[in-house]
């Protein structure tokens, strides 16, 4: 959001099609922030070529797990013996899909899991290359508005304030420039609470049809239509589908912030120790440090993968339009 | 003051010009008001 601000940091999106890309970028040295799968995160912090830390989570909930409409399953246990499409080996869908299995006495290979290109699973799904996926948003919904998907669980009714992805600075960033870093966590902490507690006004850069100043400043410009609605998760639902964010239609970005308004949570974005030593347990016990196994004499705890304080260390103002202004 | 000197003293204040020109627009551009950060993301939650 703080994109369309007119003073402070210009936080420029950088859209990537694959997480190996975008990992390659961060090693490489030519990317010092992304948002990331929460497990892949530790694995960086623990294993990769830069040293990464988490400094805020990017959202909660937010997952589901889909099956095709005209499918028989009602229960993760009738997805015993079946395929299920997962977006990565580290991701925290993989985990919550360990903790199914065991809640449903599953045994390793009754269910095959597979890794998949999330933008790709609806189509898969409705091809019959598997039986069901899990994925983050809006590759749930994708499969819902086009008719012949539906969700068989949220992740919110299964694992309540269920983590995805992180936001991870590397360690290089942190130390040559705290203040960018704070600055860009107080903004997402602020867009945040916009999000799920915010009053109709516009954020700046946003005008409703017809409405569009004779000189509406610079940055980038977002028309809500007519009928579009203008609650702070309407307007988010037009700037996110702009083409340099997730370049995505609007209508289906709506219906993943409205179809239910918790499908997804902007909120309680603040790191917690135990949530995530909980996300660490499960990927030491899955292996996922292979490279470098957390040992006594070669230990990993939260304070090596996590920094908490950029978001204690202040509030940011959001750039919003005044009421009168509309 | 003789030629050779006076050429000398010209060159050096033509110097010192340009690079107090250049100070000052090195200044004003260091002075654009916002930086940039690429945040990298993939289009899902």
């Amino acid at each position: 959001m703080t994109e369309h601000s007119e003073h402070g940091t210009q936080f420029v999106s950088k859209k990537y099609t694959s997480w190996p890309a975008m990992t390659e970028d961060i090693n490489g040295g030519t990317l010092h922030a992304a948002f990331i799968l929460a497990p892949l995160a530790m694995v960086m912090a623990r294993e990769g070529d830069v040293p990464v830390k988490i400094v805020h989570l990017g959202h909660r909930d937010g997952t589901a797990i889909v099956v095709r409409k005209d499918s028989p399953y009602e229960s993760f246990a009738d997805l015993r013996g079946t395929e299920m499409a997962i977006p990565h080996r580290y991701a925290n869908q993989r985990i919550l899909i360990e903790k199914l299995k065991e809640d449903f006495g599953f045994g390793d290979d009754e269910i095959t899991l597979i890794d998949f290109n999330p933008p790709e699973m609806p189509a898969a799904l409705e091809a019959g290359q598997f039986e069901s996926y899990i994925v983050g948003e809006p590759f749930a919904a994708k499969a819902e508005v086009d008719g012949f998907g539906r969700v068989l669980y949220f992740t919110k009714d299964i694992w309540p304030k269920f983590i995805s992805c992180v936001l991870i600075v590397t360690q290089e960033l942190i130390d040559t420039d705290p203040e960018l870093v704070a600055e860009l966590v107080q903004g997402i902490s602020a867009s945040g609470k916009w999000l799920d507690e915010g009053d109709e006004r516009l954020m700046a850069g946003v005008h409703r049809e017809g409405h569009i100043p004779v000189d509406p400043g610079r940055g980038a410009q977002v028309i809500i239509p007519d009928g579009f609605g203008t609650s702070p998760r309407m307007q988010a639902a037009m700037i996110a589908s702009q083409r340099q964010y997730y370049n995505q239609d609007p209508e289906l970005l709506k219906w993943v912030l409205s179809r239910p308004p918790d499908r997804v949570r902007y909120t309680e974005l603040a790191l917690a120790r135990d949530e995530m030593e909980e996300i660490q347990r499960y990927a030491e016990r899955l292996g996922f440090f292979s490279r470098r196994p957390v040992t006594a004499e070669d230990p990993f705890g939260f304070d090596d993968y996590c920094d908490p304080s950029f978001a204690e260390s202040g509030r940011r103002p959001l750039p919003l339009q005044p009421a009168d202004g509309q | 003051m003789s030629q050779s000197v006076r050429l000398l003293t010209a060159f050096v204040l033509f110097l010192g010009g340009i690079t107090l020109a250049h100070g000052v627009l090195n200044l004003a551009w260091l002075e654009e008001p916002r930086e940039k950060l690429f945040v990298g993301h993939l289009p899902v939650t």
